[in-house]
Order: structure tokens, then C-alpha cells, then sequence
């Protein structure tokens, strides 16, 4: 068999002479998606689903808890003039609904959460500033994840930043499928955001299967092993000093201290970990890139730079239900060893926010780190859903 | 701006088309010039004030030099050989100091380098190569250079002179990731007496191209690219690899890094051509290659030339003239004449990707394949067994003995370091299972498959569009598609719509903007 000819580049002129003769179907079609695009654009652009202009349709109604949607509206909660607490979190508090938070602050009438599974340094400064420079909510809740003790610049994959930065041009990406549907859902029903409901029943289904999915004994046989394997290093000391946690210096901290300026009320809430989160993030190959070989020892530092800054500022506290190990020990009340899943631990954390018992100041915090830190090491796995270990736990 | 920026495909192209069209047809070729100079212009300002400065410079001192070259006559050879070494040593330092953070953190602060020192004026690898094969031609008075820019007296005269040339090198399709074009292909399109006029054939080809291109880089190669991160960046940190997850990474860069800057290729041959210009052809099936020989005809194509024309052609000659002069037996000389050559060859190339040790690696043992290869080919077993045996069987075997190497390579190009290209390789052939999978098996599996289903089965955008002539010719590839599988493109009802679903396909992903992977070099 001969090698085939390659590409000769024949002269197109006596076709392009037969192409005049009638109105090429790919200009008709390719104009058609041009003028389809400009009054999609138009359409997205004017009513304003995102709460991002001075015009459009009033967006917010119903939109207080979308842990899917959490990326987009954060400008509605922070421009709704009712707010009077928000949330700002990752994935251990996307699970709070807006009655969630009202039971647990009384006087909380109009709540937001904008806690989004996933959430990275870069996305959650920008949260965070959102808020600072736009809400006029009293009250604000964030949570400390692990992500404050990593680099500055990890991003959420698809976190739409282009909403919220300087560049007006970039806005036009919003012009997608997400934009459209939003856009109509907020034409039919004057809300952007699908009904609070559903969303709340999408994350319940989703921590569900979590759940489920960690609830075998297989799972639990592996944690075993990394409880043998990493005993002894579990606690093994990294950084020593508050410098070493760039986002949480860098971008935390000057957005905590202009919402205390600015005569906010601030709870710092530390995320309840189980007990075996420091171990599987000390060695679980899907998690390490996100932890580190000195995960537990950074958390602890990152949570008494934490406390330490907090005691300089008016209207901030820190509070960590894990001040009791017991509450952390048992894996039989998580999804996954990072993500808590019974709903009375899980109220838990809320009211502990204003629980003298589960605060952490200064004085108190190294015996809670000492404390932890022996938990941590001396931890046996327990899982009284699956019938496994000690009722005492640690 | 990027080419998949919605406020790029649906404002600022219809506008620079429109405006391109309505003043050719008003003024004539020169005020479409203007006008795509002043688009490239807009089109590059978002990457900051001091690249689009650094630029305008680079454009301005090219010019005024290559005035020079073309004015002075032939027998102050020395002034203009000083013009002309003085112009490429400007691109040449230029483009080290601002590209080359080490070397600029060591003379600016005897080492550490800084966030500041990582950014790249966007680029300006592409622009500077493209100049500096510039210069050589006005040095030497190619025919184009003269008729282009030759004879410019009057300061209107340079003025529209330099328009002319501003639009040559800052064209935006071929700006920030080329094709490197060389003047003599760039100048007779635009000396047409049809330069500047309406053709419809030329905006469906140029779309269909455009679309072709984006469907890569949007549905393809964003949705391979977090296999390929997260495997990388465990490599990186170190993690242990699950060696089936660790193959799938390493299958997706590569499979991503084809399709992302075969597309970014592909759109900006279809933006040319909606302003009425053919530019030189890049890709050419370059995963479909036998052998690294073929593979460097197809990928990159106007590097691979650029380089070859420069550097290993006169090095070569040169090689070979020094051993003949002394004699040299057959071994040296081929040593001195192809290998030493060869391997500085790729080394340039891979330098020319960054001042890192995995790129440094990439030129070494791409050099040491070529030549390898090319000594193989030149044994009598393998004439005899290339005639003795079918094409079919020899492109299988070719291709199946190709991938692996070829992908790991990438692979060494897209670790962070050695150490982590180390680290991977451990972990690709240590065959330990018992480690959780990083990526989700059966999605990246079904994605790699789709993937390599277009690589291997459909013929590439310039088969496709064979009959309207998509680019000019780089190397003169044979065509190693399954032609039945696919008939030509026409402008036809089904081709628009098949090229409009593509289009909306792309559409769907464009709120997410990752760059195109060959913007950071």
C-alpha cells in the first residue's frame, strides 16, 4: 500500500465563485447563535439574576441556603439590607439551613449561609471581602478550616471570580446555562435561586449517601490501618510560629480585623473533625495534597494564632466543640472523617458558638491543644453506628 | 483577551471584522492594516500596559532596523551586518531577561526568586522568533521584505510602512501562541487586489476552523485537565499513585497539551482566515505520528522550522564543511554533522519552554531519540524491511511503539520537577494497588476514550476543510486519516449545523476560562 497524498492546496477560487451565488448556511447558522447570544446577554445582563448591578430584578428572595449556588450569591447576601447574620464556610457547614441558623440565634430573623463544598483560599477571601466592604449584617460566623494554613492562591475550580472582580467585561461569561436558568427561574418566580426547599433537600440526599457510603466496615478497616500505621507520627511538628500560614495571615486576618472595626459581632467557629482526620490527612494519598504530613500540629497552631489574634479584637470569639474529644471521637456521627453528619452534634456546633463551656481563649487554649493532641494520639477507632470500639472512645 | 472569552467571540470579533472590511473597501489594504493593528492592540492590552509596551518597543526597534537593512547599501556590509546582529541580539536579550526569571532574579538580587519574576509578558516568545526570522530576511533583502517595507521614503510613506509591519507581527490570531510566520507568507496575500474584500467562503472556512479549535480546547482539553492536575500535583507533593490513576494522568496531559494548543492553532488559523488570510499550518495529526522524525514534522510545526532553518541547518553545514576540510572519517563526521547538531537543536527547543531542569531533560532526550531514530532508518535491515513489508504495518507498529515513549515525555515536560517526574515513573511501574485511586476511574477512562477516539479515527481540521485550503503547507505531511470515515467539508446545511452544535457545545463550558496551556511559555 502507498502512502495516501498529502493535502495539496488547490486554488478555491472557482468554488468560492459558485459560494457567492447564494448565502452560505454557515454564515446564516453562525448569525443566528451571534443574534441568539446578544439578547440571551441582553436578557442575563438586564435582569441581573446575581444581584451584581444597580438594575434588574430584586434577586434574593428564597436564596439564604444554596450550597450548590453559593458562589453566585454572594452578592444578594450581601446587598440584602435585611441580613443580620451570615455564614461563611466550606463543606463541614454547607449543611445549615437558614431555619437551621434561626433556631440556633434567636435573634437572627434573615440568615444566609454561603458555605460551598470545595471552597479554597482565594474564593473564600473573596467571600469574605464581599462581605466586609458590602453586608450590613451585625453578626458573622466563619469557619476555620484547614484551608487558612495553606497557600494564598488555591481557587475552587469554576468559582465564578469573574462576578465579583474589577473587570465589568469579563461579566459576560455569566451568559451560560447556569446564567439562562437562573435568569428565568428569577423571571417566573423573582427568585434566582432554586426553591430553598430543594436545595435543602439536594444537600440532605447528598450528605446521605456520604454517609451510607462511609458507614461499611471496609471503610472502617482501612482507617483501622491508618491508625496502626500513623501512631507515631500523627503528631509529628511542623510550623511553629503564626507566619507560617500565609491566607491566614495575609487574607483572614485583615478582613477579620475590618469586620470587628467595623462593631460586627464575630464567631470564629473551628471545624469538629473527627479524630481520624489527622491521621487520614497525614496519609491518605487523596487527601495529602490538601493536608500534610503535620496536619494536626498545624491545626492546633493555626487555632491558637487564631485565638490569640481574637483576644486583641473586639466582638470576636472562637468556639471549637471539640474542646470536648468525646464529641469528635466517634465515627459513627460523620459522613467521612472530616464532614459531621448527626444533626445533634451538628446543632451542636452552632450553639456552642455562644456556649462559655466550648469557648477557646487564651487562657484556656494550650490545655485544649494538649488535650486534643493526646486524643489524637491515643485514639482508637469508634463507630457506635457499626457497633465498633468503646463507648468512651477516646 | 482569550479566543474563548465570550466578550472576544461575540463583540470584539464582529467589530474588528466589520471595521477590517468596511475601511479595506473605503481605503484600501493599507487602512485595513490599520485596522488590524489597532484590533491586535485592544486585543492585548488586557495582558497590562507594560507588555503592550515591551511589545510596541520590540515592534518599533524591528522596524526602524529592518529600514536600516533595506536602505543601506550592499557594500557597507559591515554597518548593516552590526544592524542586523544588533537587532537579533535585542530580541535575543529581551526575550532571556524577561522570560528567564532565574537569570532575572540572579542579576537583580543574586538569586530568590519572586512572584513578580514568574510573570511573562505574554507572548513574547512567539513575537520575538517571528521578528528575528524577520530581520534575517530584511538582512538578506528577501523579495517580500523589499516590496513590504522596501522604498519607504516620505513620513507618510513610513508611517503607512510601519502600519504595515505592526500589523505583520501583532495579528492577533497568531500574537500570543503563533503560528511563527515568516513575511514571504504573509505579503503576497495581503498585495491581492482581493485583500480586504468580503468573501463569504473565507468567514465559513474561518469559522468552521475557529469552531473546530474551541470544541478542542473547551469540551476536550478543560475536561481532560483535572485527571492530569491532580495525578501532577501528587507527583509533585510526593504522594503515593495509584499506578492505573498515575496512566490515566499521564495519558490525559498528553491528549489535553494536543488539544489545547492544536486548538488554540486552529482558531487562530480560522480568525486569519476570516480577515482573508491563510497562515501556516502547526498540527498535522502529530499523535497519529510513527516516529519522533514524523512527530516533529507535525506538532509545532513553524518552531520545529524557525529552529531548523537557524540553528541546525547552518550548524550542520558548518559541521559538515569542518570534518570534510579535515577528512574526518564517516563516524565523527556524522557526529559533528547530525548528532551535535541535533541535540542542540532540541535542547533550544526545550529551553525555549523555560529554564527548567525537566525542560533541559525533554531537548536531551528528545535529541537523543531523533537520533537515534534517524540512524535506525538508515540501516540497511530497516530499508530492507520497509520494503519488504506493508505501509500498514509498519504505521501500526510505528504508532504503538510512539505512544508510551511520546507520552511519558510530556509527561517529564508537565512534572514540576525531576524529582516528581521520578516519583511517577515509581509509581506508573511499581504496580502497587493496594493505594486509593486519585481520579474517578470509569469518567476518566470514558473521557480518555472519547479522546483518543478523535485522536486516532477523525482526520484534523485541515483534512476536513481539504478542499478550501485551511493553511499553508508547512512540511508536506502525508494524510494518515481514515478519509472514509469522513467525507470533505462544504458549505453545506448539515457541515453549518454540525458546526453551529459545535460551537453551542463550546458555549456550554465558557464560563470557565482556564488559558491555553502554551500561553505561559
Amino acid at each position: 500500500m502507498s502512502p495516501r497524498p498529502s493535502i495539496d492546496p488547490v486554488s478555491s477560487r472557482s468554488k468560492a465563485r459558485g459560494f457567492r451565488r447564494r448565502l452560505s448556511p454557515v454564515l446564516l447558522v453562525f448569525s443566528a447563535i451571534l443574534v441568539a447570544y446578544w439578547a440571551a446577554a441582553a436578557l442575563v445582563v438586564g435582569a441581573d439574576p446575581y444581584d451584581l448591578y444597580r438594575w434588574g430584578l430584586r434577586a434574593d428572595a428564597g436564596a439564604a441556603h444554596q450550597p450548590r449556588f453559593a458562589g453566585y450569591l454572594l452578592r444578594m447576601a450581601a446587598r440584602d439590607p435585611k441580613a443580620d447574620l451570615v455564614l461563611i464556610g466550606g463543606s463541614t457547614s454547607t449543611t445549615y439551613s437558614a431555619d437551621d441558623l434561626r433556631d440556633a440565634f434567636p435573634g437572627a430573623r434573615d440568615p444566609w449561609n454561603i458555605s460551598y463544598h470545595a471552597s479554597r483560599a482565594l474564593d473564600r477571601h473573596l467571600a469574605t471581602t464581599t462581605i466586609v466592604k458590602q453586608s450590613t449584617a451585625p453578626r458573622v460566623l466563619i469557619v476555620l478550616d484547614w484551608l487558612y494554613a495553606r497557600s494564598v492562591d488555591q481557587k475552587r475550580d469554576n468559582f465564578p471570580v469573574y462576578l465579583y472582580d474589577d473587570d465589568p467585561f469579563n461579566d459576560l461569561r455569566m451568559v451560560d446555562q447556569r446564567g439562562l436558568a437562573a435568569t428565568a427561574r428569577l423571571l417566573r418566580t423573582g427568585s434566582s435561586m432554586p426553591d430553598p426547599a430543594i436545595a435543602d433537600a439536594d444537600e440532605v440526599a447528598f450528605n446521605d449517601r456520604g454517609y451510607r457510603s462511609f458507614q461499611t466496615q471496609k471503610t472502617m478497616a482501612r482507617i483501622e490501618r491508618l491508625l496502626g500505621r500513623h501512631r507515631a507520627d500523627v503528631d509529628r511538628v511542623g510550623a511553629t510560629d503564626c507566619g507560617a500560614f500565609p491566607a491566614f495571615n495575609v487574607q483572614f486576618l485583615p478582613a477579620l480585623r475590618a469586620l470587628s472595626a467595623q462593631g460586627k459581632r464575630v464567631d470564629i467557629i473551628v471545624p469538629p473533625y473527627s479524630l481520624a482526620m489527622y491521621y487520614e490527612w497525614v496519609a491518605g494519598p487523596k487527601y495529602l495534597s490538601l493536608g500534610g504530613s503535620t496536619f494536626l500540629s498545624d491545626q492546633l497552631l493555626l487555632r491558637r494564632c487564631m485565638v490569640e489574634v481574637a483576644a486583641t479584637l473586639p466582638g470576636v470569639f472562637v468556639s471549637a466543640i471539640d474542646t470536648d474529644p468525646a464529641n469528635v471521637s466517634d465515627l459513627g456521627a460523620f459522613r467521612d472523617t472530616s464532614h459531621l453528619y448527626d444533626p445533634v452534634l451538628l446543632k451542636k456546633v452552632l450553639s456552642a458558638v455562644d456556649d462559655p463551656a466550648y469557648r477557646l481563649t487564651p487562657e484556656n487554649v494550650d490545655a485544649y491543644a494538649v488535650r486534643l493532641r493526646a486524643a489524637a494520639k491515643a485514639y482508637q477507632l469508634r463507630n457506635s453506628k457499626l457497633g465498633l470500639g468503646n463507648e468512651t472512645g477516646s | 483577551m482569550l479566543f474563548t472569552d465570550p466578550l472576544f467571540l461575540f463583540v470584539f470579533l464582529p467589530v474588528a471584522c466589520a471595521l477590517f472590511y468596511g475601511l479595506s473597501r473605503l481605503w484600501g489594504a493599507t487602512a485595513g492594516l490599520a485596522v488590524i493593528f489597532a484590533a491586535s492592540m485592544v486585543f492585548y492590552l488586557p495582558w497590562g500596559a507594560f507588555s503592550t509596551g515591551l511589545l510596541i518597543t520590540s515592534v518599533v526597534v524591528n522596524f526602524l532596523i529592518s529600514q536600516g537593512l533595506l536602505n543601506l547599501p550592499d557594500e557597507r556590509r559591515r554597518l548593516r551586518l552590526t544592524l542586523v546582529w544588533g537587532g537579533e541580539g535585542y530580541n535575543l536579550i529581551t526575550l532571556i531577561w524577561f522570560k528567564y526569571h532565574i537569570l532575572r532574579a540572579f542579576v537583580l538580587r543574586g538569586g530568590g526568586i519572586e512572584a513578580t519574576d514568574l510573570i511573562i509578558p505574554a507572548g513574547i516568545s512567539f513575537y520575538t522568533f517571528h521578528q528575528a526570522a524577520f530581520l534575517a530576511d530584511a538582512y538578506r533583502r528577501d523579495e517580500s521584505v523589499v516590496r513590504y517595507l522596501g522604498g519607504l521614503k516620505t513620513l507618510g510613506d513610513r508611517a503607512a510602512g510601519f502600519v504595515r509591519y505592526a500589523a505583520f507581527v501583532t495579528f492577533f490570531p497568531q500574537l500570543v501562541i503563533g503560528p511563527i510566520t515568516y513575511l514571504k507568507e504573509f505579503q503576497p496575500q495581503v498585495a491581492t487586489k482581493g485583500f480586504g474584500r468580503f468573501r463569504q467562503s473565507d468567514i465559513a472556512v474561518g469559522l468552521t476552523l475557529m469552531t473546530i479549535g474551541m470544541f478542542k480546547k473547551l469540551v476536550l482539553a478543560d475536561n481532560l485537565a483535572p485527571y492530569a492536575d491532580t495525578v501532577f500535583s501528587h507527583a509533585g507533593d510526593g504522594l503515593a499513585i495509584h499506578p492505573v490513576s498515575g496512566w490515566i494522568g499521564v495519558f490525559a496531559y498528553y491528549a489535553q497539551l494536543y488539544f489545547d494548543f492544536s486548538g488554540y492553532s486552529d482558531m487562530a488559523l480560522g480568525l486569519a482566515r476570516m480577515f482573508g488570510l491563510r497562515y501556516p499550518i502547526n498540527f498535522f495529526s502529530p499523535l497519529k505520528s510513527v516516529g519522533v522524525v514524523d512527530f516533529y514534522r507535525r506538532w509545532h510545526m513553524t518552531l520545529t522550522r524557525v529552529i531548523s532553518r537557524f540553528l541546525y541547518t547552518p550548524l550542520s553545514l558548518n559541521g559538515t564543511r569542518f570534518a570534510m576540510k579535515r577528512r574526518w572519517p564517516k563516524g565523527p563526521t556524522r557526529m559533528l554533522a547530525l548528532w551535535i547538531p541535533l541535540l542542540v537543536n532540541f535542547e533550544v527547543i526545550g529551553l525555549w519552554h523555560g529554564a527548567l531542569w525537566t525542560f533541559v531533560t525533554f531537548g536531551l532526550v528528545h535529541g537523543a531519540w531523533y537520533i537515534l531514530e534517524t540512524e535506525a532508518r538508515n540501516t540497511k535491515a530497516w530499508k530492507r524491511w520497509k520494503k519488504q513489508s506493508p505501509d500498514w504495518l509498519r504505521t501500526f507498529l510505528g504508532r504503538c511503539i510512539f505512544l508510551i515513549p511520546m507520552a511519558l515525555c510530556f509527561a517529564l515536560f508537565r512534572s514540576e520537577s525531576l524529582g516528581a517526574m521520578g516519583h511517577l515513573l515509581k509509581s506508573l511501574f511499581a504496580f502497587d494497588f493496594s493505594i486509593p485511586g486519585a481520579v474517578p476511574f470509569y469518567k476518566a477512562v470514558a473521557m480518555l476514550i472519547g479522546a483518543f477516539a478523535v485522536i486516532y479515527l477523525m482526520p484534523n481540521s485541515v483534512e476536513l476543510l481539504r478542499r478550501w485550503r485551511p493553511g499553508l503547507a508547512t512540511y508536506d505531511n502525508p494524510s494518515p486519516a481514515v478519509r472514509w470515515l469522513f467525507p470533505a467539508w462544504r458549505p453545506t446545511w448539515p457541515w453549518a449545523l454540525f458546526a453551529g452544535g459545535l460551537f453551542v457545545w463550546g458555549l456550554y463550558y465558557v464560563s470557565r476560562q482556564p488559558p491555553f496551556l502554551y500561553q505561559g511559555f
